[in-house]
């Protein structure tokens, strides 16, 4: 992805030069180019009409989408949880990120388990990306969920979290022969419950 | 080869008859080498593969995801679907026909991840409908990680406390992650006994957590019943003592952990009541308040 205008470079000192213009870039720069990769990412990963070429995009995995996701989760979470809960603020905050990331590497050793033969990371990297939903009905409801009785406020949560599952068990299931697709499709329906869960309750 | 240096030296000029030579014997030395290399990498294989691993293979081969691996093979989504629905009905001892001999350690992660959301969301809510309406409820976080542990440390510790009796007492033909996979399987029944503990009546809830304990100590002896009968005989009461008093000290671990808040006050009504709108009539009351 070369979002600079800038030409490849043909020898060595050419390579210096775009080294340290790299360097010399406005601060802003760099953060948007790497925020347009990840928009880039999200729109691929969820919103399906834009995958054309089978999922060959997520080769280029990265783990920044994710971590931002379950850092905005995981705040979120954690501002409102003064007021609900018997548990600190910190306690939340911990809870939220640990399963996060234990989930995404729990999910994805018992899809390789299973014969998948995918990479690691590839697949933290699409779990972490499909957090995004969530994320979205965590702020709605952290914002007018007080004024909503319980009732409306299923209906935001069950939407993000069908569309969180749609979107990941497209991938999951094509990684695991087809004798053992639901038994490699569960455990991602379980994680998006659990965090679904939290963002109803808090 | 020779017919053709033969044939070479007889029409070109000597040095270049001499260098194609040269470059012919340069290739063959060459290409021996090649199938040497090749040939020792094969010995080498086939030596490891009859070679015993050595001991500190054994010791790090768990810490390896290939050690797993034979345990998530040979499933497929019907076997563990049947294996789930047997462990409802605990009268037939048919889990081990299902399962083949080929143990699996899918169900037992899974189950207690279900659990674990199960009992931490269930336990919540009774709570949550338990109290009054005018009594704010704050939702406790602490049950996931409680429950986790709990969990998780019995997956391994009963399995692994009920095979060491076993063998002692005698029993052949057992193996640990068979034995973790059945209780696994037996703590499924668990699931369902959750969702009906969410109402906070606590008749209820001690009766579902009474059907669960049965039913989970039922299917464990009952399917190992063939092996306690022939290897076992005599004293085979310990190992039934020790499965039903494990399950009996889970759930009352359960009740008084999780779903310890029920109705407490029945003139202020709680949340339940409200829900459901149940109409307390007066006489009732009055009767039972004046018997206090």
């Amino acid at each position: 992805m070369d979002y600079t205008n800038q030409k490849q470079p043909q020898n060595y000192s050419q390579m210096e030069d775009l080294k340290t213009l790299d360097l010399e870039e406005s601060v802003s720069e760099t953060i948007m180019r790497d925020l347009r990769m990840i928009a880039y990412k999200l729109k691929y990963v969820l919103i399906p009409k834009e995958q054309e070429d089978n999922g060959k995009e997520l080769r280029n995995w990265d783990l920044w989408g994710p971590l931002i996701f379950c850092l905005a989760l995981a705040m979120t979470l954690s501002f409102k949880a003064d007021s609900t809960t018997s548990s600190s603020k910190s306690d939340v905050f911990a809870i939220i990120f640990v399963l996060i990331w234990v989930g995404a590497f729990v999910v994805t050793l018992n899809a390789q388990l299973l014969g998948g033969k995918v990479s690691f990371f590839q697949s933290v990297c699409l779990l972490g990306y499909c957090v995004f939903p969530i994320n979205i009905e965590a702020i709605i409801i952290a914002f007018v969920g007080s004024y909503l009785p319980f009732v409306v406020k299923l209906i935001p949560v069950i939407i993000c979290f069908a569309w969180s599952a749609y979107s990941s068990v497209g991938f999951m299931a094509s990684l695991v022969p087809p004798h053992k697709k639901k038994l490699a499709v569960y455990p991602v329906f379980l994680f998006y419950l659990f965090l679904s869960w939290f963002s109803l309750i808090v | 080869m020779s017919s053709n240096g033969s044939a070479l030296k007889g029409s070109a000029p000597p040095d270049l008859a001499k260098q194609v030579l040269v470059q012919k014997l340069a290739q063959q030395i060459v290409n021996q080498i090649v199938s040497d290399d090749v040939i020792d990498d094969k010995i080498e294989e086939e030596e490891n593969h009859n070679k015993e691993p050595t001991c500190c293979q054994m010791f790090y081969a768990p810490f390896t995801l290939k050690y797993y691996q034979p345990f998530f093979n040979d499933l497929t989504t019907k076997v563990i679907a049947q294996k789930l629905w047997a462990s409802f009905f605990p009268f037939k001892a048919t889990f081990f026909e299902i399962q083949d001999g080929k143990a699996d350690l899918y169900g037992p992660v899974w189950i207690y991840a279900t659990l674990v959301f199960a009992v931490a969301a269930a336990g919540n809510i009774s709570g949550y409908l338990a109290t009054p309406s005018n009594i704010a409820f704050h939702y406790n976080f602490d049950f996931i990680p409680t429950a986790s542990s709990l969990l998780f440390g019995i997956a391994f510790l009963v399995p692994f406390a009920i095979y060491m009796v076993m063998k002692m007492l005698g029993g052949r033909h057992l193996h640990l992650t068979s034995v973790i996979c059945i209780y696994a399987y037996a703590q499924t029944c668990i699931i369902p006994v959750c969702v009906v503990c969410s109402i906070p009546n606590p008749q209820l809830q001690w009766g579902a957590l009474i059907y669960a304990m049965i039913n989970s100590s039922l299917f464990l002896i009952v399917n190992y019943w063939g092996e306690l009968e022939k290897n076992i005989q005599a004293k085979k009461h310990i190992v039934i003592w020790l499965i039903a008093g494990c399950q009996v000290v889970l759930l009352l671990l359960f009740k008084m952990y999780f779903f310890l808040y029920v109705y407490t006050n029945p003139y202020t009504g709680s949340r339940f009541d409200q829900l459901t709108k149940i109409v307390h009539t007066d006489h009732f009351f009055l009767h039972h308040h004046q018997q206090h």
